[in-house]
């Protein structure tokens, strides 16, 4: 295929906005593939946890062949992850395009990730062509929508093209504009090789699959190339594009987005954004714009048998196969045994993770909160990264704390400007910015530290707007925050499990809601349980569970016997799920109760 | 349902919801029948439970009349407050107008339900409750700590905060009390919630707690023969369909292996102040508890929750009131 002829594109939206019906309907237009796998609705998404969740988490590209004219175009829509936890991966999927759709809901208008992924896209260099998505529904409202892309995000009003995917309006137009709009590829096949990774997964039986851009150059069988992050070099095997599978071809192009199969056996040797360049004749520096990927929230996962450490290991390996974004070392924990600390590229990476563990390994999990990654500064001159509670050096050697701080896009109706504003305060944040879209709808830009995001935030803010606000943001690095390690003692004694740092203002409200909250957690024992939370030695909340006086059925008659048994089956089933730390038996809640505050 | 020729009857029972509101010409054919297919011995405990309003004095003289010898009366609390908290029909007096009258009948054998830890009672009127009853020549009494059932108005009402559950140090209290007047009176424990005169305990609740064989009949009923225990449907119309054509009205059945068969004599006898004879339960079924159980055994003891006594365990007092940990190391 010439390279006018080449269209590579990605489509991006808010989530719900209709991307994934989108998808579905070129893929019908464009005859690739059979009608009855439409049917069966966004074919793209094949996670069943994608599916569930609505969301997409891998890319998915596929090959599609349009005829307009007297011409054949090749085009490659590089479906790309829908959450804020995935957007280097997003912004690595873009760098692989020379155009993007950009969806936004007849119904909803812009929200947060209609921003975050216009602006990764204009990054990118990207040509954005603007869509106004369910203009079927009663509720669109496409003149006021249309005035937010103008006034906002400076598009000019012929750009805009209205759509309903699920009706299937308006597509052959918009295919039509991805043709005209977004310019053909350029690249020089006379030149070396130079491809970027923008994903990856591994198979079983061929090793890493590499999805590819080539910039220039060109790849075929039998070629040798060089990752350009690590210098490891491999032979290639195989290369082709996608199209519901993979399709062998006798090479890639400039310009062509495909797979290469060169026998590369850990995910960790193809990283999303290196550059794949001719090993024989190298060129001299990469694409721009690599990162490694770097986990920005932790937690420890400790099986809730003991007998299943060695399942929960093997089952994290065989994760990580495919999710090199997964990070795990292992840890023993005081209170809960032997498990590991594990490294996420956000919550719902996490969340994904702990469930698949769950549903598709069968592990059965305690998960202990959430923490982000302090930058420790000691007395003695030395910077240590803690990633887990447990390990805060103690106070007297702490010459100051940092702590990441994201930078965080929030868009609401304008009724909720107060609440949100509070919200963001009570959180540590720093307005740096608040401008309206359209007369009803404001968008907030705030500085705000990590942990608070993670830690309920996004609830909070859906609650205070009734679920009317949307949410966005991006690392911007660490920053010096007031942080103490709060302990909690259960009888007298630390669980190391239950530790969380949080601000010295912090400390003391958080550290009584939480011995609150344990102590209806906790059943009572034979004995006193007293609940302490304690910063830097000092004891600054106490609640007390009184001991367990009384537990007996109090009739037990012929008829009962059968009935009462049950109950007491059912007492001790409860009793099951308890973890022992000391004396004290501890329900698996408690572990998450310090995630949420009241 | 048939006797094993030669099975001798030590106690009839007619209860479980009220007895006593059956005609009397109706009672006497169960009586009959009962007294034509079974073999009674001497000292036959044959008890009707009755509820207050319900009966009369000429109805008990019927039931003496018919061989009925102990009388099991659901007086719950005499104060009137309490008993609608509990829902029940009647009032304080009718409660102690059925007792009155059952002496005065000439009932020597007597036996009286109480409940405590009804919402708003107190120290005073639960003692006034319970010297009132004990005064009038009792030989048994049950008494129960009120418990919210999931299903029943209370636990309702409890949900939506419509009653006022007593707190549990008043409600130990409570019970501590009761230890101390039910002594004075010449009443000792000997199952986690009854009490009796010497000589006077239940024979018949004996039965289900010492595992041996009992036979129950009409709807709902259960039995136990040997390790096999059943139970009726609780279908009124079924019940008296299945059986008019000569069916049986059995709908459910269960087989305990020794293993449970001898976990459930363990739970079972705990209740009892004796206790379980390890040995015991070994001969019955061919399982030494004992060893099967050490481990729990020894951390119940630790707990002071049982104690050993040659080859038994049984509840201490603070185990009694917290039996449910006890039973649970034997499931």
């Amino acid at each position: 295929m010439k390279l006018s002829n080449i269209r590579n594109f990605s489509i991006i939206a808010h989530i719900d906005h209709g991307k994934s019906t989108l998808a579905d309907r070129f893929l019908e237009k464009t005859n690739s593939m059979p009608k009855k796998k439409i049917a069966e609705e966004q074919v793209l998404d094949q996670m069943d946890l994608e599916r569930e969740r609505g969301i997409t988490i891998k890319s998915h590209p596929v090959r599609m062949y349009y005829v307009l004219g007297d011409e054949e175009y090749e085009l490659h829509l590089i479906d790309t992850p829908g959450h804020v936890d995935f957007s280097y991966e997003v912004s690595r999927s873009l760098a692989a395009c020379e155009g993007a759709i950009l969806v936004v809901d007849a119904t909803q208008g812009i929200e947060a990730q209609t921003l975050a992924n216009y602006n990764l896209a204009l990054e990118n260099g990207l040509t954005l062509i603007p869509v106004i998505n369910k203009i079927d529904l009663p509720g669109a409202e496409v003149e006021r929508v249309k005035r937010q892309l103008i006034d906002s995000l400076g598009f000019l009003e012929e750009e805009i093209l209205l759509v309903s995917a699920k009706e299937g309006i308006g597509i052959d137009h918009l295919l039509r504009a991805i043709i005209d709009r977004i310019p053909s590829p350029k690249g020089d096949l006379n030149k070396s090789l130079e491809a970027l990774i923008f994903d990856a997964y591994f198979d079983l039986y061929r090793g890493v699959v590499v999805y590819t851009r080539i910039f220039n150059g060109i790849v075929r069988k039998g070629m040798n190339i060089k990752m350009m992050s690590t210098g490891a070099v491999y032979e290639v095997d195989e290369v082709g594009y996608f199209s519901f599978g993979l399709h062998p071809t006798e090479s890639l192009m400039a310009g062509e987005v495909g797979y290469i199969i060169a026998n590369i056996k850990n995910i960790k040797d193809a990283q999303v954004g290196d550059t794949i360049t001719d090993a024989n004749s190298p060129v001299e520096k990469p694409l721009p714009g690599f990162k490694r990927i770097k986990p920005m929230v932790y937690c420890g996962l400790f099986p809730q048998e003991p007998n299943q450490y060695e399942d929960l290991r093997e089952s994290l390996e065989k994760l990580q196969l495919n999710d090199p974004a997964l990070v795990f070392e292992p840890e023993n924990s005081e209170a809960l045994g032997p498990g590991f600390r594990c490294g996420f590229l956000g919550t719902l990476h996490m969340e994904i993770v702990e469930e698949r563990l769950e549903r598709e390994y069968g592990v059965k999990l305690v998960a202990t909160a959430p923490n982000v990654v302090y930058r420790v500064h000691t007395k003695d001159g030395n910077i240590l990264e803690i990633n887990n509670p447990s390990q805060f050096p103690n106070y007297g050697l702490i010459e100051k704390v940092e702590e990441p701080y994201v930078k965080v896009s929030i868009i609401s109706p304008s009724d909720f400007i107060g609440p949100i504003m509070e919200l963001c305060l009570g959180k540590r944040g720093t307005l740096i910015e608040m401008n309206y879209i359209d007369p009803m709808k404001v968008v907030f830009i705030y500085e705000l530290p990590l942990s608070e995001v993670i830690f309920d935030f996004f609830d909070k803010l859906k609650s205070v707007t009734r679920g009317y606000a949307s949410l966005d943001y991006e690392p911007i690095g660490f920053k010096e925050s007031d942080l103490v390690r709060l302990e909690i003692l259960v009888k007298g004694e630390t669980v190391d499990a239950l530790s969380i740092i949080v601000h010295r203002d912090e400390a003391e409200r958080r550290g009584r809601e939480i011995v609150k909250k344990l102590r209806t957690l906790i059943p009572r024992q034979l004995f006193e349980i007293p609940l302490q939370a304690a910063v830097n030695g000092k004891i600054i909340a106490r609640e007390n569970i009184p001991p367990l006086k009384k537990n007996v059925l109090q009739k037990c008659y012929g008829g009962d016997v059968t009935r009462k048994k049950k109950l007491l089956e059912k007492q001790k089933e409860g009793k099951k799920r308890l973890k022992q730390i000391g004396q004290v038996e501890v329900p698996q809640e408690a572990f998450l109760a310090i995630l949420k505050s009241e | 349902m048939r006797l094993n020729k030669g099975s001798m009857i030590k106690s009839i029972y007619l209860g479980g919801g009220t007895p006593s509101i059956l005609p009397v010409e109706d009672l006497e054919k169960i009586v009959d029948t009962i007294y034509k297919s079974a073999n009674l011995e001497e000292s036959l405990e044959f008890t009707i439970e009755v509820n207050p309003g319900t009966i009369n004095m000429d109805k008990l003289r019927f039931y003496r009349n018919l061989g009925i010898n102990r009388i099991s009366i659901g007086v719950q609390s005499l104060v009137d407050e309490e008993l609608r908290t509990l829902g029940r029909i009647h009032s304080s007096k009718e409660a102690l107008d059925a007792l009155d009258i059952s002496v005065k009948v000439g009932f020597e054998n007597i036996s009286v339900d109480l409940i405590y830890g009804i919402p708003n009672q107190t120290i005073e009127s639960w003692g006034k409750t319970l010297e009132s009853v004990l005064k009038r020549g009792l030989t048994h009494i049950s008494i129960y700590g009120l418990i919210y059932e999931p299903g029943t108005p209370l636990y309702k009402f409890l949900n939506r905060g419509m009653v006022n559950p007593m707190p549990e140090s008043l409600e130990l209290e409570i019970f501590n009390i009761t230890q101390e007047v039910l002594d004075r009176y010449g009443f000792f424990w000997y199952e986690i919630s009854n009490y009796a005169k010497d000589g006077y305990e239940c024979r018949h609740n004996l039965t289900y707690w010492k595992g041996e064989d009992y036979l129950g009949f009409g709807p709902s009923a259960h039995s136990l023969i040997g390790n096999v225990r059943n139970s009726n449907t609780p279908n009124i119309k079924a019940y008296v369909e299945l059986v008019n054509r000569g069916k049986s009205p059995k709908i459910w059945e269960d087989r305990l292996s020794p293993f449970e068969k001898a976990k459930e004599l363990v739970i079972l006898g705990l209740r009892l102040r004796e206790g379980v004879s390890i040995s015991e339960v070994y001969m019955k079924t061919g399982i030494d508890i004992g060893k099967i159980f050490s481990q729990n055994i020894e951390k119940l003891v630790f707990q002071q929750l049982i104690y050993r006594q040659d080859d038994r365990i049984a509840l201490t007092d603070k185990g009694r009131l917290l039996g449910n940990l006890v039973f649970g190391e034997f499931l």
